[in-house]
C-alpha cells in the first residue's frame, strides 16, 4: 500500500512540473522591439577604382565581392571574372542605405603570385588598393582608400554615416 | 514507518520516474551523435579532411606518420577500419603504390574520392612511359584544390552541414594562401641560381615549379617499382653530376625514405646533408610536421637555410 501511495505522489510531483513548465512554455515571449531603421532619402551612386585588375586566385573564387553587412550581408557586387582596373566600377541608384550608420564590407582578389617556370628573379609582391567613393544626389558623401598586404587580398569595411536630410531641404529640392 | 522514510521514497519514485521518462531520449541522443567516419589514404589527405569536417566527422587514416605509400603493404586491420568507411578518401595517380586505397573501398563497397580532381597535373615522360606526378600537395594552390574536393564529397554526404565545411574550407583556404605568400618571402632570399633541390625521390617537382627550383633526385617519381619509379644508376650518376656542377651546397634526405642512399651520394659529391624534409607523408603528432602547415613551415626553413 504505502510503496503505491509513494508512486502515486511521485506522479503528483511530476505531473506539477509538467504542469508548471507547459505554463510557463505557454505564455506570451518576450520580443525585443528595435528601432526600424528608415530608409536613407537620395540617389546613391558607388564608384569603385582598382589599382590592378580584381582576378580570382587559387584559393578563392571571388575576384570582387561588395556587401552591405549591417543589412543582412545584402550582396551589391560578387563576381569571380577579371574585372579590368582600367575604368572605374560604377553602380548607380543603389539602395539599401539606411539614415545614421551603414558599413560597406569589400573584397578585392589580385590573382596568382608565384616564380612560374620562367623565373628570373624574385618575386614582387605590391600591394594593391581600391578607392572607395560613394555619392548622394551628385555630393560626395564618403571617399576612402583601403589597401591590402603585398600579394594578399584586399579586405575591409567601409563606415559611412548617412544624414538624413531635413523635410525643408527636400522640400526646397521639389520646388526646384 | 516515520514521517522522514516515506518523504525519501517519494522523491526516489519520482527520481525513478523522471529516469524512465528521461532514458529513451538520452538513448536517441546518443544514436544521433554517432559520428560518421572518413577513412583516408595518407596523412596529407587526413589532416585537410579534418581541417573541413572538424569534429563533426571521425577521420582515420589508414598510413600512420612517417610511412610510405609508394610501398605501404595493406593489412588486415585496414580493411576492418575501411568497412566501417562511410566515405573514403584517397590521394590519386598512383602515389597509392598498385591503388591499395581504391582496392580497399571497392572490396568494401565504400565510396572513394581521389583529392586531386581538377589539379593541373605534372606529365614526367620516364623510360618511355607518361606518368602524372601524384605529389601535388608540395604546392599550397594545389592543397586548395584537394580541400575544395573534400569539402564538395562531405557536402554531397551531408547537405544538412554543407554551410559548416564551407566555412572551414573557406577559412583553410585563406591560411593556406598566407602559406604561399610566406614561402614566396622565403624563396626570394635564394638567388636562383642556388635552387637546385636534391632529394630522396622525386617528390619535390610541383614545389620546385612553384618556387622557381630545379629538381633532381636519384629515385624517380616512386621508390616503388612502378615505370620510372626506384633507383637506376643513371638517375644516380646524374644527381652526384648536378650536385657537382652547380655547386649544390646541401642535399636532404625524407622522412618517409631510407636515408642511406642519399648519404652515400652526399659522400660522393663532397656536399652536406642539408636536413630532413618531411616528404610522402607528415610527422608523428607532436612534431612540428603534424600537421600540413607545420610541414611545410619546417621544410622551407630547412630547404631556404641549407642552400643560403
Amino acid at each position: 500500500m504505502r510503496p503505491l501511495l509513494a508512486l502515486a505522489l511521485g506522479l503528483v510531483v511530476l505531473g506539477s512540473v509538467q504542469a508548471y513548465m507547459s505554463f510557463v512554455n505557454g505564455l506570451p515571449k518576450y520580443q525585443s522591439v528595435l528601432p526600424v531603421e528608415a530608409q536613407a532619402s537620395g540617389q546613391f551612386r558607388l564608384e569603385l577604382t582598382l589599382s590592378q585588375d580584381a582576378q580570382p586566385d587559387a584559393f578563392e573564387a571571388i575576384s570582387l565581392l561588395v556587401t552591405l553587412p549591417r543589412q543582412g550581408d545584402r550582396m551589391i557586387i560578387r563576381s569571380e571574372e577579371v574585372i579590368s582596373c582600367a575604368d572605374p566600377i560604377v553602380i548607380d541608384s543603389l539602395a539599401g542605405f539606411v539614415a545614421g550608420d551603414n558599413e560597406l564590407f569589400i573584397q578585392v582578389g589580385v590573382g596568382d603570385v608565384g616564380f612560374g617556370e620562367a623565373a628570373s628573379g624574385p618575386v614582387v609582391l605590391k600591394p594593391a588598393a581600391i578607392r572607395i567613393q560613394l555619392f548622394r544626389d551628385h555630393e560626395i558623401l564618403v571617399q576612402e582608400t583601403l589597401w591590402g598586404a603585398p600579394g594578399e587580398p584586399i579586405q575591409g569595411k567601409v563606415v559611412i554615416r548617412v544624414p538624413e536630410i531635413p523635410q525643408q531641404d527636400k522640400a526646397s529640392d521639389h520646388e526646384h | 514507518m516515520t514521517l522522514m522514510k516515506f518523504a525519501s521514497r517519494v522523491v526516489l519514485a519520482s527520481w525513478a520516474l523522471i529516469l524512465l521518462v528521461a532514458m529513451p531520449t538520452a538513448q536517441g541522443q546518443g544514436q544521433q551523435q554517432e559520428k560518421r567516419l572518413i577513412v583516408c589514404s595518407t596523412t596529407q589527405v587526413a589532416d585537410f579532411a579534418r581541417q573541413v569536417v572538424g569534429d563533426r566527422w571521425r577521420v582515420a587514416c589508414v598510413l600512420a606518420a612517417g610511412q610510405d605509400p609508394h610501398l605501404y603493404e595493406v593489412k588486415t586491420g585496414d580493411a576492418k577500419l575501411v568497412a566501417q568507411a562511410d566515405l573514403c578518401l584517397e590521394n590519386g595517380w598512383h602515389l597509392e603504390g598498385n591503388d591499395w586505397m581504391r582496392k580497399l573501398a571497392k572490396d568494401a563497397g565504400k565510396p572513394i574520392f581521389s583529392c586531386l580532381e581538377g589539379v593541373t597535373p605534372l606529365k614526367l615522360t620516364e623510360e618511355g612511359a607518361d606518368v602524372l606526378d601524384p605529389h601535388a600537395w608540395f604546392s599550397p594552390k594545389n592543397a586548395a584544390v584537394y580541400v575544395a574536393n573534400i569539402e564538395k564529397a562531405v557536402s554531397g554526404l551531408d547537405r544538412d552541414h554543407a554551410a559548416e565545411y564551407q566555412a572551414r574550407a573557406t577559412l583553410y583556404r585563406a591560411q593556406l594562401r598566407t602559406l604561399h605568400l610566406w614561402i614566396v618571402r622565403e624563396c626570394n632570399r635564394l638567388p636562383l641560381k642556388q635552387r637546385r633541390l636534391v632529394t630522396s625521390h622525386d617528390a619535390f617537382n610541383y614545389f620546385c615549379r612553384e618556387y622557381g627550383f630545379t629538381a633532381a633526385s636519384p629515385a624517380g617519381w616512386s621508390t616503388g617499382q612502378e615505370a620510372g619509379g626506384g633507383v637506376t644508376p643513371q638517375r644516380r650518376r646524374a644527381a652526384v653530376e648536378s650536385i657537382r656542377k652547380f655547386g649544390v651546397k646541401s642535399i636532404f634526405v625524407e622522412t618517409s625514405v631510407n636515408p642511406k642512399l642519399i648519404r652515400q651520394i652526399a659522400a660522393d659529391a663532397g656536399v652536406q646533408i642539408g636536413g630532413q624534409l618531411y616528404s610522402d607523408s607528415m610527422g608523428e603528432a607532436g612534431s612540428a610536421g603534424e600537421s600540413y602547415l607545420g610541414m611545410m613551415r619546417e621544410n622551407v626553413l630547412t630547404i631556404v637555410q641549407g642552400l643560403k
